[in-house]
C-alpha cells in the first residue's frame, strides 16, 4: 500500500511538473505566435517609458501614430497616450501633442470619409480637445524643443482651416517660435517641416523664410560648398525648389567668397542652367534670372559668352518678361552678329518691339532685316508676312500686296502656315473686306494708343511645350480675369488668331489643342472680350523644329 | 414680408472639377444665417423676413439636358451658366460654375434603393442646416 502511495505521489508530482513545463511552453508559443501587429504598440510604448528624454522617444511616438493612423484606430491611441501619460509625467507635452493631432487627424478623417453623423456627434468636443491640448503642449514645453514648435504649427493649420482667429498673429507667433528655435536649437528639421508646411499651404515668402533658417542652420553645421551644393542638388530632384533654391543661395554666397572667379561663372550658370525653361522638367525661370544677375554682377558681362545670352533672353521670354527678354536679344545681335540664333532672335524682337513696346520703328527694322535676306529662313518668311500685315492694317493695301505676292512667289508651291495666312489675306485685299475680325483686334489693341492701358496683366496664355517637334500635339491655355458678376451670367469671348496651326479655336473655347507641321517661330494672339468691352491681349511664341 | 422662395448652392467645384460638400455647406448656412437675421424680432437685420423656400431636396439628374433622356440617367457635372457670387470656382472654363444636376442636400445613390425609389444620402449641408436649426444663434464653423 506504501509503495502505491508512493507511486501515486510520484505519478502526482510527475503530472504536476508537466502540466508546469506545458503551460510555460504553450505561453511561450502564444507569445512568440503574436503577429508583429500586436506586438509592436508594447514594444513602441516599451521604448517611450525607457527613453531617457521625450526627444528620444520622438522616433517611437512616430511609429506608434503610423501604426495606429494605419487602421484609423484614432481613439484608441489616445487611449493609449493616456495610459503613457499615467507611467511617466515627463511625457506629458507629447502625449498632449499627439491627443491634439490625433483629434484634428480624426476629424479631417472623418471629413473625408463623409462619415457626418459621427463627425457632427463630435466635432465640437475633438475641436475643443484639439485647442487645450495643443495649449497644455505649448505650455509644458520650452521654446527649444521640437514639440514647442510642432504645437505652434499645428494651432496655426488649425485656425486656419477654420478659417478663425486671429490668422496673422498666429501666423506671426508661429515664425517668431520658429526662428527662436532656429537660434537656440538643433536638429533643424523641425523647420523644414514648418516650411514646407507653409509652401503647401501656398504662403511661399514664410516658407522661403525658414528654408533660409534650415540652410544656415546646415552651414552653421560647418557644410562645405560640396555638401550645400549636393543637398541642393537633391531637394531639386525632389522637386523641392524653394529649398533647392535658399540651398543654392547659401552656396553662391559661400563660394563668392571663396572661389576664384572663373570656378564661381562656371558654377551660377551651372545653377542657372538648371532653372531655366525647358518643356520637361523642372524650372524657376525668375530664379533663373536672378541666378544670371548674381553672375552679371560678381563675373561681369565677360560670363555671357553667344549660347548663355541666347539662353537669358529666351528664358526671359517664357518667363514673359518681354521687356527684358527684347533687351537680352538685341544685346545678343549686337555682340554676336553672326549668332546661330539670328533669325529667331531678329524675328522675336521684332514681334516684342510690335506687340509688347508699340514700337513700329523697331519692328519694322528687325521684320526688314530678315525679310531681305537671300536666304529664306521660316523666320524670314514670318517678317514678310508681318510687313505686309501692318502695311494693310495701316491701310497701305499695295505695299502690303507686295510682301504678300513675294511670299507666294518665294514660297514656291510650299504649303506652309505663313503661306496659309498669307493667301487669307491677300483674299481680302482683292475681296476688298477688312482684316478678319479677331485678328484686327489684337492689332488694335496691340498698337493703338486708345488702347494703351492695356498691359497684357489680364489675360494669361500658356502652351504645353514651347519647342514642339512639327506634328506633335500641343495645347494653348488661357486664363483672363474676370471681375465677380453677382447673379448676371457674363459670357466671354476668346478672339484666338495668328498662327493657330491645324486648329482653328471658336470664340467660346478658352483653350485649343493644335500642332504645327512646318517649323519656324509661330506667333499665337488671344483678345478676350465681355459684353462690357475689351479686358485684355496677349500673344505667345512657339518654336517648332 | 419677404420670403425667400428659391435660393441654394450647388455641391459640385467646376474649376477643380470634384464634389465639394464643404462649399455647399458653406454656402447654405451662410444664407439661412441671413434669412435667420432678418426676421422679425431679431435685432440684427430688417425685421421683415418670413424665411425662405431652400432649392433643393435632391439633386435632379435630368436637369442638365432636359431633352436627351439618356442623359437623366447620368449625373452630368457640365455647367452650362455662371456667377460670381459663388466665387470658389468662378475660375472655371467659360466661368461656367453652376452645376444644375449638383443643387441637392441629399445626393441620390446609383447603387442602392430605399422602398423602390433611390437611396438618398444626405451631404454635409444637411447636417450643417440640422446643427444649424438646433440653435441659429451659433456659428457652425466649417472649413473652406
Amino acid at each position: 500500500m506504501k509503495y502505491q502511495s508512493a507511486t501515486t505521489h510520484i505519478k502526482a508530482h510527475f503530472l504536476a511538473l508537466f502540466l508546469l513545463v506545458s503551460s510555460v511552453i504553450l505561453g511561450m508559443r502564444a507569445l512568440c505566435m503574436a503577429t508583429p501587429q500586436e506586438a509592436k504598440p508594447a514594444v513602441l510604448s516599451k521604448q517611450i517609458i525607457e527613453a531617457d528624454s521625450g526627444e528620444a522617444a520622438f522616433p517611437a511616438f512616430e511609429a506608434l501614430k503610423e501604426l495606429y493612423y494605419s487602421d484609423h484606430n484614432y481613439s484608441g491611441f489616445i487611449a493609449l497616450l493616456q495610459s503613457l501619460n499615467q507611467k511617466k509625467k515627463v511625457l506629458a507635452p507629447f502625449v498632449s501633442y499627439y491627443t491634439a493631432l490625433t483629434r484634428y487627424r480624426q476629424l479631417e478623417y472623418l471629413e473625408s470619409s463623409q462619415d457626418w453623423n459621427t463627425y457632427f456627434s463630435n466635432v465640437d468636443a475633438y475641436r475643443q480637445q484639439t485647442l487645450d491640448e495643443l495649449q497644455n503642449t505649448i505650455q509644458a514645453s520650452a521654446a527649444d524643443e521640437p514639440v514647442h514648435v510642432y504645437a505652434k504649427l499645428l494651432l496655426w493649420k488649425f485656425y486656419r482651416s477654420q478659417q478663425e482667429g486671429d490668422q496673422e498673429a498666429l501666423l506671426n507667433d508661429l515664425m517668431n517660435s520658429a526662428f527662436e528655435y532656429a537660434h537656440n536649437a538643433t536638429p533643424p528639421a523641425p523647420l523644414k517641416d514648418v516650411a514646407d508646411t507653409l509652401l503647401e499651404q501656398g504662403l511661399k515668402s514664410k516658407a522661403a523664410q525658414l528654408y533660409r533658417e534650415y540652410v544656415d542652420s546646415i552651414i552653421a553645421a560647418g557644410a562645405k560648398e560640396e555638401e550645400l551644393k549636393a543637398h541642393a542638388e537633391t531637394f531639386y530632384k525632389e522637386g523641392k525648389l524653394e529649398l533647392s533654391e535658399a540651398l543654392f543661395d547659401a552656396l553662391i554666397e559661400k563660394a563668392s567668397l571663396t572661389y576664384p572667379k572663373e570656378k564661381l561663372a562656371s558654377l551660377l550658370t551651372e545653377i542657372a542652367r538648371l532653372f531655366m525653361y525647358k518643356d520637361k522638367g523642372l524650372k524657376d525661370t525668375l530664379y533663373a534670372e536672378k541666378v544670371l544677375q548674381e553672375l552679371q554682377k560678381k563675373v561681369g558681362d565677360s560670363a555671357f559668352d553667344e549660347t548663355l545670352t541666347y539662353e537669358r533672353a529666351f528664358n526671359l521670354e517664357k518667363a514673359k518678361e518681354y521687356t527684358e527678354s527684347l533687351t537680352r536679344y538685341t544685346e545678343l545681335l549686337t555682340q554676336y552678329p553672326e549668332t546661330t540664333h539670328l533669325d529667331e532672335a531678329m524675328f522675336k524682337a521684332a514681334l516684342m518691339y510690335a506687340y509688347v513696346k508699340r514700337d513700329l520703328v523697331g519692328a519694322r527694322k528687325y521684320f526688314k532685316l530678315l525679310a531681305q535676306k537671300e536666304r529664306s529662313s521660316p523666320q524670314a518668311f514670318s517678317s514678310s508676312y508681318q510687313l505686309g500685315l501692318l502695311a494693310q492694317w495701316e491701310g497701305n493695301i499695295e505695299e502690303a500686296k507686295a510682301y504678300y505676292n513675294e511670299i507666294i512667289e518665294k514660297a514656291k508651291g510650299r504649303d506652309t502656315s505663313t503661306v496659309r495666312l498669307t493667301r487669307q489675306r491677300l483674299k481680302e485685299i482683292e475681296e476688298a473686306k477688312p482684316i478678319e475680325y479677331n485678328l484686327k483686334m489684337f492689332l488694335d489693341v496691340a498698337l493703338k494708343g486708345e488702347y494703351a492701358s492695356y498691359d497684357m496683366s489680364k489675360v494669361g496664355l500658356e502652351a504645353s511645350a514651347y519647342r514642339p517637334d512639327t506634328n506633335t500635339e500641343l495645347t494653348v491655355t488661357s486664363n483672363a480675369y474676370v471681375a465677380p458678376t453677382g447673379c448676371m451670367q457674363v459670357e466671354v469671348e476668346y478672339l484666338w488668331s495668328g498662327d493657330t496651326g491645324g486648329s482653328v479655336p471658336a470664340t467660346t473655347e478658352p483653350s485649343f489643342t493644335t500642332s504645327y507641321a512646318s517649323p519656324g517661330t509661330k506667333e499665337v494672339n488671344l483678345v478676350v472680350v465681355s459684353p462690357s468691352g475689351v479686358i485684355d491681349r496677349n500673344f505667345d511664341i512657339l518654336d517648332v523644329r | 414680408p419677404i420670403l425667400l422662395s428659391e435660393f441654394g448652392a450647388d455641391c459640385y467645384d467646376a474649376y477643380l472639377g470634384q464634389e465639394d460638400q464643404n462649399m455647399q455647406a458653406f454656402f447654405l448656412q451662410s444664407q439661412w444665417r441671413q434669412i435667420y437675421d432678418n426676421v422679425a424680432n431679431s435685432k440684427k437685420g430688417a425685421g421683415n423676413c418670413i424665411g425662405g423656400t431652400m432649392f433643393e431636396w435632391t439633386d435632379e439628374w435630368w436637369k442638365h439636358s432636359e431633352s436627351d433622356p439618356e442623359s437623366w440617367l447620368v449625373h452630368d457635372t457640365e455647367s452650362n451658366w455662371t456667377n460670381g457670387s459663388y466665387y470658389f470656382d468662378i475660375k472655371a472654363k467659360g466661368n461656367k460654375n453652376m452645376n444644375e444636376e449638383w443643387f441637392g442636400i441629399v445626393a441620390l445613390s446609383d447603387t442602392e434603393k430605399e422602398e423602390g425609389i433611390d437611396a438618398r444620402i444626405p451631404r454635409k449641408a444637411y447636417y450643417v442646416i440640422r446643427e444649424f436649426w438646433k440653435n441659429p444663434q451659433k456659428e457652425i464653423k466649417l472649413k473652406r
